[in-house]
């Protein structure tokens, strides 16, 4: 009932995914030739119009998008956006519907990457809801008689054929069973060890269902420990069961504690390839140099919830009477963005953005309430601190706009937020103070369902006075600052 | 010379390349075309004091243990690896397949009489059998001489395939030994011992010395590997091919006292005593056999088993199941009355009996209860996890043990203290409680019974056949075999009862 979470590898599955794979492009490639699209020519290819079949195979509707592409890259570098032609060159070549030119097949000797060249792998796909009506492309509703589509599978079937004389009698049986456009049910393996792995799972799945946490974890701890289970295909279970138990029950970890093993054992610097990893998990689940894994991701978010609340804060988390989970989390979240996958994804930009977020909110606090402790000087060094983690907040939600156009968050509610705190800077008295701060909470708490909504409620130079304000800081300096008019000889001094 | 990376077609003589490297500062193909006006030159200027000297870039990581250890050292350290294989073939790999065979014979007789307390001579009787075996193989093997070496060659390579071994054979000599001792074991057992990994069986190679299983060939390590469950046929299959050729007739007792196995499948299915009086009274009216109740091992050579109702075992049960109906459609009064009863009872079973049934797929968690589940789990910490994971340390690196050594302690196993506990005399008395709970139950159940219960003969004979199919059931499972063939069995019995009858 539920799938094993087993690296399963036989020669026979490759070779059927190659079969198949080859046959479906077979197929296409009939199929182009009798709706003439491939090119009549068919002479073989020399190193000039090798290298150069990127742009002239191109028809007429590709080139013009290259050319729009081009043109939005050239206008981007004139706004000032430079960084961000890499990006876009990048988005190129992923694009799934650029690659539509049959020569290729020629050259690829791995029929499964041909295929996904003209195909949206399903990795990229992965929870991203494309229910914009705008991108909705009309069915293709051109018909070919009977006769040609007989004509195409049998040519195709024989091009394939030609290529695999000796192949297995089951791999044979199952490639004619794909061909008559079925599927074959493999069943599982009724080895003796498979089954009691079967058996194993299926308990754990169930009683996760059931809630019956005890049973899950001695499933767990058992499925874990057997060879040839991948603990990255049963994280999710493995995290349900800790949350449900790690309160309770004594010497195991903490659903933290186990996403932070993950993530740290597992690497997500190598290449994720379909054609080694047949029945590994899905690269969304278990990471790649492309796609960050979901446990990071979690991990990441557990670890700021953990560092936010103030419970179970024990001795061993403090550092000079300091709590250091943030600040640790900072430093990890700092090193990752410098590298892929973890640059190019824009829910780790936003968890760093939230980071300084916090901290600045920590830090204006802070200087709120002992603010007339300070000298002069530790009043400044204060304040800067707040106004560098505004600035990295505003910076990191830049970075996280640019990064993925499909990534949502409540851009207005955390303008407003930083607002708030950096009033709390160049606001002075302790009368006002605590009026001020129940303002703002409930500016907050009222403005955001609302502020959602209504896009003409926050006056427009308030907001491209903050957006910008990290950029033009060196020219006009702290005069811009004025603006709040709270104490602005302090500042200067 | 440099790796190769991608780049055009090469196209020189059609040529199809597309990888290319550079040699000697020229970039060419990989089948050794060189591309015209593309010269690499050494601009960088060369220092006088590393003339010679190759600076390379080692892509430094450090490991768990915190020493650095380079990439490239790693991967050509694996490549050397695989490149000088252990492995040896042909005659030596035989003559160690023998060993290693022997080995886990050995580790099999052992546990038998340590833990099931067969007697010591037990061991010996498998010795000599085993002998004769190796005899019989040698003399198949065809010590033929040197001069016809091309027709001895092919004919070797024919008849020998794997030596005609597997793990089953193994228990059809324990089997057999068995019966020579008069051992009241039957397969059932052998199949309980070996599902509940309690005999080694499966995965039987991870108890072979290491430098055993380096050396010996892959198809022969999975020979040893177990596969599947094994089924009642292919084990009496065995055990005939097996009988044949040690030629058991001549030197041993080739014998099975039915009596014991009629004992245990009554107590597995809780059916009352008094059934085998009744179908021993049947054998006796029907065979001719001594009054010890002994059915003789068939023996065959053939490659398929045809006549699976000459077991001794089968043989028994469909006795039992021929006995239980015509006792019934005799209208044997207590009988009804018990059977009636005895309808109503889920099939009962140890933990064996759950674990046999789940290896063949029979049994499915959806089925169980509490405690059933609890058991199993405590079987899968306790007795499958220490038999699956017993190598697996030898093949990590120590990242990984590293790894996995903080990964097991944030996930402790909670029933390893548990499990050493329970000693196995106590589960020895809990199955004679079980079975002594099981028929209290039905004796009830007898009494709530309503006396004055007339039935027709229609009503006689569906309570037959459900007992019977019931029966059928539960015996095809304990014997592992599929219940048509059980079918034909007794319909087999049933024709030579019949046709004794009428002669």
């Amino acid at each position: 009932m539920f799938e094993l979470p087993a690296v399963q590898n036989s020669k026979r599955i490759r070779t059927i995914r190659k079969l198949r794979y080859q046959y479906i492009n077979a197929l296409h490639r009939e199929h182009a030739k009798t709706q003439g699209q491939i090119n009549a020519d068919g002479t073989l290819p020399t190193p000039e119009n090798s290298a150069a079949e990127e742009t002239s195979d191109v028809d007429a509707d590709r080139a013009s998008t290259l050319i729009r592409k081009r043109r939005k890259r050239r206008s981007l570098s004139i706004l000032g956006c430079a960084d961000s032609d890499s990006e876009l060159s990048d988005t190129e070549l992923q694009d799934p519907d650029a690659q539509d030119d049959p020569h290729r097949h020629h050259f690829q000797q791995d029929s499964e990457k041909a295929f996904y060249a003209r195909h949206e792998k399903p990795q990229e796909t992965f929870e991203s809801w494309n229910t914009d009506r705008r991108n909705a492309v009309p069915m293709i509703s051109r018909t070919i008689s009977y006769a040609d589509c007989k004509h195409i599978e049998r040519s195709a079937h024989r091009r394939t054929i030609a290529r695999n004389t000796h192949i297995s009698q089951a791999a044979h049986l199952q490639y004619s069973a794909i061909r008559s456009g079925q599927e074959v049910f493999m069943p599982p393996s009724f080895g003796y060890h498979s089954v009691h792995y079967h058996q194993l799972s299926e308990l754990l799945h169930l009683s996760i269902l059931s809630r019956n946490w005890e049973n899950a974890y001695r499933c767990f701890s058992v499925l874990i420990r057997l060879p040839g289970i991948d603990v990255r295909s049963l994280w999710g279970a493995g995290v349900a069961i800790l949350d449900a138990l790690s309160q309770s029950k004594k010497g195991i970890a903490t659903s933290t504690d186990f996403l932070g093993w993950l993530s740290s054992i597992y690497t997500s610097r190598s290449n994720f390839n379909h054609s080694m990893n047949l029945s590994l998990d899905p690269v969304f689940r278990s990471g790649s140099k492309t796609h960050t894994a979901k446990f990071v991701i979690s991990w990441l978010w557990e670890t700021l919830f953990d560092a936010c609340s103030d419970i179970n804060l024990s001795q061993t988390k403090m550092y000079d009477g300091i709590d250091s989970r943030l600040p640790k989390l900072m430093e990890k979240l700092s090193e990752m963005i410098l590298a892929p996958p973890y640059m190019e994804d824009p829910e780790v930009w936003f968890i760093y953005a939230v980071c300084h977020l916090v901290c600045a909110d920590k830090f204006s606090e802070r200087f709120c309430n002992q603010g007339d402790g300070f000298s002069g000087l530790e009043k400044d060094i204060a304040r800067n601190q707040v106004v560098q983690h505004i600035t990295n907040t505003q910076n990191c939600l830049k970075k996280c706009m640019v990064k993925g156009a499909d990534f949502n968050y409540p851009e207005r509610f955390l303008q407003e937020q930083l607002a708030s705190f950096e009033k709390r800077l160049y606001f002075d008295g302790n009368a006002d103070q605590s009026q001020m701060e129940a303002k703002s909470s409930e500016d907050n708490t009222s403005d955001s369902s609302s502020s959602n909504l209504d896009t003409q409620e926050l006056p427009a130079a308030d907001l491209s006075s903050f957006i910008n304000e990290d950029e033009d800081e060196d020219y006009f300096g702290r005069s811009e600052r004025v603006h709040f008019g709270f104490d602005s000889d302090e500042s200067s001094s | 010379m440099s790796t190769f990376f991608r780049g055009p077609i090469c196209g020189t003589d059609n040529c199809r390349s597309r990888l290319w490297r550079i040699i000697d500062g020229r970039r060419t193909c990989q089948y050794g075309h060189v591309m015209e006006g593309d010269v690499e030159f050494n601009d960088d200027e060369d220092d006088i004091n590393s003339m010679g000297v190759v600076t390379r870039r080692l892509n430094l990581t450090t490991n768990a243990s915190g020493s650095f250890r380079s990439s490239m050292n790693s991967q050509s350290q694996s490549s050397q690896k695989t490149s000088d294989s252990m492995k040896v073939y042909g005659e030596e790999a035989d003559r160690l397949f023998l060993k290693c065979f022997q080995h886990i014979l050995k580790l099999q007789c052992r546990w038998l009489i340590v833990n099931q307390k067969f007697p010591a001579v037990f061991e010996e009787i498998v010795k000599i059998m085993w002998m004769r075996l190796m005899k019989s193989l040698g003399e198949e093997d065809g010590l033929q001489p040197p001069t016809e070496l091309n027709s001895g060659r092919k004919n070797r390579g024919e008849k020998r395939g794997r030596l005609g071994l597997s793990l089953l054979s193994g228990v059809a000599l324990l089997y057999m030994a068995g019966a020579h001792l008069r051992l009241p074991v039957f397969w059932p057992d052998y199949l309980r011992w070996i599902c509940s990994l309690k005999l080694v069986y499966f995965k039987a190679n991870l108890n072979l010395a290491p430098s055993y299983r380096r050396q010996l060939p892959n198809y022969y390590l999975q020979l040893l590997e177990g596969g599947k469950t094994p089924t009642g046929v292919q084990f009496y299959h065995r055990l005939a091919n097996i009988c044949g050729r040690v030629d058991i007739y001549s030197n041993a007792r080739a014998f099975v006292t039915v009596e014991p196995l009629l004992l245990k499948l009554l107590l597995t299915s809780r059916l009352p005593p008094h059934m085998f009086f009744y179908a021993l009274e049947l054998i006796r009216a029907t065979e001719t056999v001594n009054s010890s109740f002994e059915f003789q091992i068939p023996k065959h050579l053939r490659s398929r088993l045809t006549k699976f109702y000459e077991h001794p075992e089968p043989k028994a049960a469909a006795y039992l199941i021929l006995a239980v109906r015509f006792k019934l459609l005799q209208r044997d009064i207590f009988l009804i009355r018990y059977c009636t009863v005895w309808l109503r009872f889920a099939k009962p079973g140890t933990l064996e009996d759950l674990i046999t049934d789940t290896s063949y797929g029979l049994s499915s968690e959806k089925s169980w209860d509490q405690k059933a589940t609890e058991d199993y789990l405590q079987w899968m910490e306790t007795h499958f996890l220490p038999a699956s994971t017993r190598i697996e340390h030898e093949s990590q690196s120590i990242d990984q043990r590293i790894a996995n050594k903080k990964l097991h302690a944030m996930f402790p196993v909670t029933g390893e203290s548990l499990g050493a506990s329970r000693s196995d005399s106590s589960a020895d008395f809990s199955y004679i409680n079980q079975v002594q709970d099981a028929y209290l139950s039905i004796c009830d159940g007898i009494q709530h019974l309503p006396c004055d219960q007339d039935l027709s003969s229609e009503d006689l004979q569906t309570l037959a056949s459900h007992v019977e199919a019931r029966l059928l059931t539960w015996i095809a499972n304990t014997l592992a075999v599929t219940e048509p063939q059980l079918v034909s069995c007794v319909d087999h019995l049933q024709a030579h009862i019949t046709a004794q009858k009428s002669a």
